[in-house]
């Protein structure tokens, strides 16, 4: 049975959150995920999306319905399925805006729900921080907006999270293996000029 | 189970860096005086998870095991938002170690906004 996580490493919003819940159960479990990564925008020239997830016989396509269908399989793995709902669709339809100016009323509202929590839900990281930390890991505006800790709470708990090997991990996976798949294509290339 | 013992049940990191002992160190140390030292305490854990940082260590039960018989005192909104800091700590270290008398924390209070100075 086929069990493989496809992610297309060029897409404007890389999936970081289906990345993050890969290396949950790479590292949490005897059963592996096998990551593919695809140096494009999208992970087929007939599928317009940036990740597909295939699992036996079935083909999905869409982030939130990857995580939910990870998260179905593996509940002793990823936390408050239930509960994370509403911050999965938050963080997938809102925390991927790159207007600041549309951005900054949802991240003043989950900086203050993040006031008095460590995690967006309960006391452990859960689908929730998944998908909002990978949403913000791909969102090209955050990158000074963590560093300059404009939202002290969002930075505490995004970087206790990118200090979790599961999370940050996944960036470094990220850039070696695109950098593999270009230095494999441009050798291949070299072979084929060279036996021309 | 005491207070004590429930700390000990904390998970705590095993190896610490350079920078993460001296913090632990110099909490623990804080901790026989943490009344005189809350606003920093609430300061330095605005940008920590824990005590040291990202790892929980031995300092979280130090320190935990002088806040908390304060921290039930914070129960208005001024004291909860002056205190916010220690109080998020103090709620995820209550529930890692799963303490039996647990304080409430209203963790849906609208508190106004922090701005950076």
């Amino acid at each position: 049975m086929s069990f493989k996580l496809e992610i297309a490493g060029k897409a404007p919003l890389v999936d970081y959150a289906a990345l993050t819940a890969a290396s949950f159960i790479n590292n949490g479990t005897e059963k592996s995920l096998e990551i593919d990564f695809i140096d494009d925008k999208v992970v087929s020239k007939e599928i317009n999306s940036s990740l597909r997830l295939v699992d036996g016989d079935k083909t999905i396509t869409s982030g939130p319905e990857v995580l939910s269908h990870l998260a179905d399989k593996f509940p002793h793995l990823f936390l408050e399925k239930s509960a994370s709902e509403p911050w999965v669709k938050f963080a997938y339809e809102n925390l991927t805006v790159k207007d600041f100016k549309k951005l900054s009323v949802d991240l003043e509202k989950l900086d203050s729900h993040l006031s008095l929590r460590s995690f967006i839900v309960g006391y452990d990281a859960s689908v929730a921080d998944i998908a909002a930390w990978g949403a913000l890991r791909a969102n090209a505006v955050m990158g000074s907006v963590l560093k300059n800790a404009v939202y002290i709470n969002i930075t505490r708990w995004y970087q206790y999270l990118e200090s979790d090997e599961r999370f940050g991990g996944v960036v470094e996976l990220l850039t070696k293996s695109l950098a593999e798949i270009r230095k494999a294509s441009k050798a291949g290339t070299k072979k084929e000029t060279h036996k021309a | 189970m005491s207070l004590e013992a429930k700390l000990a049940r904390l998970n705590v990191a095993e190896t610490l860096s350079t920078e993460e002992l001296a913090l632990a160190d110099q909490w623990t140390t804080l901790s026989g005086r943490i009344e005189q030292h809350l606003d920093e305490l609430n300061d330095s854990l605005r940008s920590k998870t824990y005590i040291v940082g990202v790892k929980p260590s031995k300092a979280d039960s130090a320190v935990f095991d002088k806040v908390f018989p304060l921290a039930s005192k914070w129960t208005s909104v001024d004291d909860v938002a002056k205190y916010r800091h220690i109080l998020r700590w103090v709620d995820l270290v209550q529930n890692k170690v799963g303490l039996d008398n647990k304080l409430k924390i209203d963790l849906s209070m609208e508190l106004p906004r922090e701005i950076k100075e």
